[in-house]
């Protein structure tokens, strides 16, 4: 259990990951604002130019909005349209859209595409294990120990469960938020964290998801940077 | 100046002793995602995906460049030809466990190019879906997220230089290769946008 259960060919710094991982929120919410930015000025614009054209009205209208060439970030130019969204601050979590729906959704569903593909190759991989999975409480276990031994080189630590189909995790250090700090306080800290979790709420979904088990996966920090995980599936175990 | 040239090639010790690691194959799915996904939001329009992973390289770039000279403690690098080499030889080492070639330098020793292993941890079992969209092949930049690290990681040690991919093997070019070209030595002074 505590050898990596992947096959140990190749390996990557871990950082690298957490460096990708933890500019996913950022991202999030460039993307959002820019399509959210985009969609209105789609519905104004004229007419004719929306009812003309047919199946390439998408890519017509929005290359105005687009762009159509690479353009290589630089230190002194904006992100995006966002104030002061420039290269290595953070005023990007000052955006109203940061507890939008539509960048949590987005944040989630890049967690969940990721669990979901986790899960296969986790399993894959560890059937020379010994352990079998033959209930929900045996997947919550996988969560626990493989998926996040794998994610985060640590284990869960702490799951309890009704027995009714929620089960509530414990990891008492999330790495991806035990580095952030604003320099406005706690509570602002806090209130920005909130949303990095998302990524996880979305990996655990994956991961029950691709074993048949629909849920409802939520996420609060209890005492930074220890997050309780809520996990509701529709199960009687 | 010695004590930096002795450490100039260790990068197998420091990731043998002094990195925590994890799978490659996690880091190349979740890379994987992201990109697909940006695919996806952006209605396939590559070239807003390219400058998304651009972005977020850079991002990665201006804070990676401290966990490198903490971990390295290299030190000033006196020609550009050295940069390029700690590039490859610690930089991609410690942080992707692959060191590219560097190849092809230019006659004023201005720039050159890094030829990246295939597959690279960012591009295993990757294959593009050039059937069902031609365009693909012509405009996305995969690992476009790495010319956006350097030319961060670059700038915070005052390095003004251009860094963009201009073969990659996944296009069904024969070597994937990203070219780098030093434009200047920036001078000590705070960013813009500091506060």
């Amino acid at each position: 259990m505590t050898q990596d259960i992947l096959d140990s060919q190749t390996y990557v710094s871990s950082s690298s990951l957490y460096y990708l991982l933890q500019e996913l929120v950022p991202t999030s919410i460039r993307v959002s604002h820019k399509l959210l930015d985009s969609s209105p000025s789609t519905s104004t614009s004229t007419a004719a130019s929306t009812a003309s054209t047919t199946t390439k009205i998408t890519s017509t209208n929005t290359s105005s909005l687009f762009t159509d060439k690479d353009e290589p970030t630089t230190l002194d130019h904006q992100l995006s349209s966002i104030p002061k969204d420039l290269p290595g601050t953070v005023h990007v979590l000052d955006s109203s859209l940061l507890n939008n729906d539509e960048v949590t959704l987005r944040i989630e569903s890049y967690g969940y595409n990721l669990g979901i593909k986790l899960a296969e190759i986790l399993l894959y991989k560890s059937n020379n294990n010994g352990t079998k999975i033959v209930d929900i409480l045996d997947i919550m276990k996988f969560v626990c120990r493989d998926v996040w031994k794998c994610l985060y080189n640590k284990q869960m630590d702490n799951l309890r469960t009704n027995h009714r189909g929620t089960f509530v995790l414990v990891d008492s250090n999330y790495k991806l938020i035990s580095n952030l700090n604003s320099a406005k306080g706690i509570n602002d800290t806090l209130s920005k964290s909130k949303v990095y979790l998302w990524l996880p709420c979305g990996i655990i979904r994956g991961i029950l998801s691709n074993f048949g088990i629909e849920s409802n996966v939520t996420a609060e920090i209890t005492q930074f940077p220890a997050v309780t995980f809520n996990i509701h599936t529709s199960i009687n175990n | 100046m010695s004590k930096s040239s002795n450490n100039r090639y260790n990068g197998d010790d420091i990731w043998k002793n002094n990195t925590e690691k994890i799978n490659s194959e996690l880091f190349t799915l979740t890379y994987g995602s992201i990109v697909s996904q940006l695919c996806r939001d952006f209605n396939h329009n590559y070239h807003e995906v390219n400058n998304q992973l651009d972005k977020m390289g850079y991002n990665i770039g201006l804070r990676l460049i401290e966990e490198f000279l903490a971990k390295t403690g290299v030190g000033r690098c006196s020609t550009f030809k050295e940069t390029v080499e700690v590039i490859s030889k610690l930089g991609f080492k410690i942080f992707l466990n692959i060191t590219p070639q560097i190849e092809n330098w230019s006659s004023d020793n201005k720039s050159c190019s890094l030829i990246l292993p295939d597959p690279n941890p960012l591009t295993e079992f990757v294959e593009l879906p050039n059937l069902k969209d031609a365009e693909i092949l012509k405009e996305l930049w995969y690992s476009q997220i790495l010319c956006g690290v350097l030319r961060g990681a670059l700038q915070m040690v005052q390095l003004d230089v251009d860094v963009n991919f201009v073969k990659d093997t996944l296009r069904g070019d024969d070597k994937t290769e990203i070219r780098l070209k030093l434009n200047k030595f920036l001078k000590d002074e705070v960013p813009a946008g500091e506060d």
